[in-house]
């Protein structure tokens, strides 16, 4: 399986029109858009997702339609599974929650770069973390 | 990145979609922001279509939700100039790193190339860079091997 960005739950509100600053919602489009036109693809965790979605709840909707429309796996939305790594993830990490825990393992899944606004968050966790 | 999406989330899209264009090519273009905070419906497109219509609509419909998604954003070409490098910046990032993954078999890279990588990437996203070093996928992948080399006689 091929890499992939994996956006968390802050890089999602940052890239929502009223709650992110324009150039985040510039960069996130442009992510969006790569993904589509073939580039690197885009994953946002379910639990991400849930998060985001208290923010501005028409988001659910608007990925939903995203992934239902773009070519196959470019734009997805990665469920929350148990599995060892997610058990190790919780176990060593308490601090990050639920939509950091979700956000690491769906990066971890696939040796994959996760996109954040707050790459101290993941300070001390080996994986490849990306500032949006 | 290459810049073929500059226009989305500017409020208004107009590409050459060329790998799900029609089949004469022809511009697409997404102008209605109108209702960007509106739920789409499940079965939203409706209609029968030939399959290179279906193509087509879908590809407008994925770039109409990421218009959605993002909101309006006003024509500013300045902006995008900073996104367009940003995002640039971001591909070069990740293409760095897995030049590293590839060079070590390991995930993730090495804490201090990594820093090593993200600082110079911090570096280049300024626009100010762009005249100097348009190229940041070379910039960073020197980085990476200088980096990785340091790293390596540091752990021998």
């Amino acid at each position: 399986m091929s890499r992939r960005y994996v956006l968390d739950d802050l890089a999602v509100v940052a890239g929502l029109g009223e709650y992110g600053t324009e150039h985040h919602r510039r960069e996130f489009a442009r992510l969006l858009v790569g993904a589509v036109d073939g580039g690197l693809s885009v994953a946002c965790p379910a639990v991400c997702l849930a998060v985001a979605g208290q923010v501005r709840p028409a988001i659910v909707a608007h990925l939903a339609h995203l992934v239902a429309t773009c070519p196959a796996d470019a734009i997805t939305l990665p469920g929350l599974t148990r599995t060892g790594m997610l058990d190790a993830i919780r176990d060593m990490y308490p601090h990050l929650g639920w939509p950091g825990v979700h956000a690491v393992t769906t990066a971890l899944s696939r040796t994959s770069l996760l996109v954040t606004t707050d790459t101290a968050r993941y300070d001390g966790i080996p994986l490849d973390v990306i500032d949006l | 990145m290459a810049p073929s999406g500059a226009g989305v989330g500017g409020g208004h899209v107009e590409r050459a979609n060329p790998g799900h264009g029609t089949a004469t090519g022809q511009a697409l273009k997404i102008n209605n922001l109108a209702a960007w905070d509106v739920y789409p419906s499940v079965g939203s497109e409706g209609g029968s279509r030939s399959t290179l219509d279906v193509m087509t609509t879908d590809y407008e419909a994925a770039m109409a939700a990421i218009q959605a998604l993002v909101g309006p954003l006003p024509p500013d070409p300045e902006a995008d100039a900073r996104a367009d490098r940003a995002v640039a910046v971001i591909h070069a990032q990740a293409a760095a790193l897995g030049w590293v993954h590839q060079a070590t078999g390991a995930y993730p890279a090495p804490p201090s190339v990594a820093q090593t990588i993200a600082r110079t990437a911090a570096r280049l996203r300024d626009v100010g860079t762009v005249a100097a070093e348009p190229d940041p996928d070379r910039v960073l992948i020197g980085v990476a091997a200088e980096a990785l080399s340091a790293y390596r006689a540091t752990a021998a």
